[in-house]
């Protein structure tokens, strides 16, 4: 039998050849085509953005403020002035204390920390006492109920040539927005490790990340890598760890 | 009946480019088992001919608006799934996996050809060739590539290419005698 003859025999059997799939294929070819594509490699627009925010997250871990800047006045008589402020009973109560408020953080402690931006005075006093003092509530209110400290209270008074005079207090309070995430990240990181583990587990999804952290007595270590090709990683258990390395 | 096959292929074909999911369906199930029967030659085992399969029905779904029409549809696919084959081959041999597991498939349909041997019979021992001998053989065999275009796609010489088919041919020529002296032992006594 020549070459061909035989090459025949097979090609003839096999051309109508014809196997039943043992299970349905077709909800798995399905669920691919609605599920699109994952790719393997970690993408470089992620690993970029990862090290963005790791040296953004480091910057607000390593460099934030040591003290915290308090709303308390070193001037004590002002102390009580300031607390009425935030009070909301007392800032319905009485226009007299809202003309202490005025005078008080305006003209005399121009510069206090607790009144920061003045932007125009009225300083005659007998003048304020007569005129109707507006003072904008409900955003103190509002702010008085989330927390006793109040940002920022604005006073409107209406004077005699009908323009407005506006006068600014603003108190410099401790910035939530920084300061609360720093105190949560304080509470779960507690080393370089921690915040390296937590920015990784943000950006990479799989349960060996590309870098894991570890800390014990001699400080803080690598304690697992998988650049896909490549996994390393020491058990919590295991002294000598596991090696793998992976060609798929 | 083959004009009726053929229509219909180019209505899904249709329904296919527009991405509807019912053409799609039909599209696979007329071709599954006809698919399998390709995947089969090349895969080690039945799961690996499976996910062969899947993933080339999935490479066709989403490569179909590239098909321009020279030749038919179903050469199209077919030759699609053959390249799946391939590369599934090439990640294997990289894992070095060089065990052949013979694998007894059981086909609907069993055909008989002049010497009496079933495909079946034909399909172990196409099985049972190192998994080099068997890309080959298939490839030149039953797809009909030539030996440059076998070299360029398992990334092996032309040379290696035409010695692994006679070395194939040679293999399966001693079993082929072996199995018809059995059967002609088992049908006389």
């Amino acid at each position: 039998m020549s070459d061909k003859e035989f090459d025949k025999l097979f090609k003839d059997g096999f051309e109508q050849l014809e196997v039943k799939p043992s299970g349905s294929l077709w909800p798995l070819i399905e669920k691919q085509l609605d599920t699109p594509k994952k790719s393997r490699v970690l993408p470089v627009f992620w690993m970029a953005a990862a090290s963005v925010v790791m040296i953004f997250v480091a910057g607000l871990y390593f460099f934030r403020p040591e003290h915290k800047i308090r709303l308390q006045v070193k001037n004590k008589a002002e102390t009580p002035v300031e607390q009425e402020i935030l009070n909301p009973v007392s800032v319905k109560a009485s226009e007299q204390i809202e003309k202490r408020i005025l005078v008080q953080s305006v003209k005399k402690n121009p510069n206090a920390p607790g009144v920061k931006k003045v932007k125009e005075v009225h300083t005659d006093v007998s003048n304020l006492a007569k005129e109707v003092i507006t003072i904008s509530k409900v955003p103190v209110k509002a702010e008085a109920q989330n927390a006793p400290l109040i940002k920022e209270a604005t006073l409107v008074v209406p004077d005699q040539n009908n323009s407005e005079s506006l006068v600014t207090a603003m108190s410099i309070l401790p910035e939530p927005a920084i300061s609360e995430p720093v105190a949560q990240n304080k509470s779960r990181i507690k080393s370089v490790g921690d915040l390296v583990n937590f920015v990784v587990s943000k950006v990479d999804q799989r349960q060996d990340k590309i870098i894991e952290m570890s800390d014990n007595d001699e400080g803080t270590h690598i304690s697992g890598i998988n650049i896909g090709v490549l996994k390393i990683k020491s058990g919590k258990n295991k002294s000598p760890g596991t090696f793998k390395v992976n060609f798929k | 009946m083959i004009l009726g096959h053929k229509l219909t292929t180019d209505n899904l074909l249709e329904g296919c480019k527009r991405n509807d999911r019912k053409s799609q369906e039909l599209l696979y199930k007329s071709l599954a088992s006809k698919m399998l029967g390709v995947c089969v030659r090349y895969a080690k085992d039945s799961f690996e001919a499976e996910d062969i399969l899947q993933l080339g029905f999935v490479k066709v779904f989403k490569k179909v608006s590239e098909f321009r029409g020279d030749g038919s549809f179903e050469g199209w696919i077919r030759r699609i799934m053959v390249n799946t084959a391939i590369e599934a081959y090439r990640k294997h041999q990289r894992s070095l996996n060089l065990v052949d597991i013979d694998q007894v498939y059981d086909t609907p349909q069993s055909m008989f050809n002049m010497t009496g041997l079933e495909t079946k019979d034909l399909l172990n021992l196409i099985k049972q060739l190192p998994g080099g001998y068997r890309m080959v053989f298939n490839m030149y065999v039953i797809e009909g590539y030539t030996h440059k275009e076998i070299g360029e796609q398992l990334e092996i010489t032309e040379g290696a290419s035409k010695s692994q088919l006679s070395r194939a041919r040679a293999i399966l020529r001693e079993k082929v005698l072996k199995m018809e002296g059995y059967n002609y032992a088992t049908h006389v006594g």
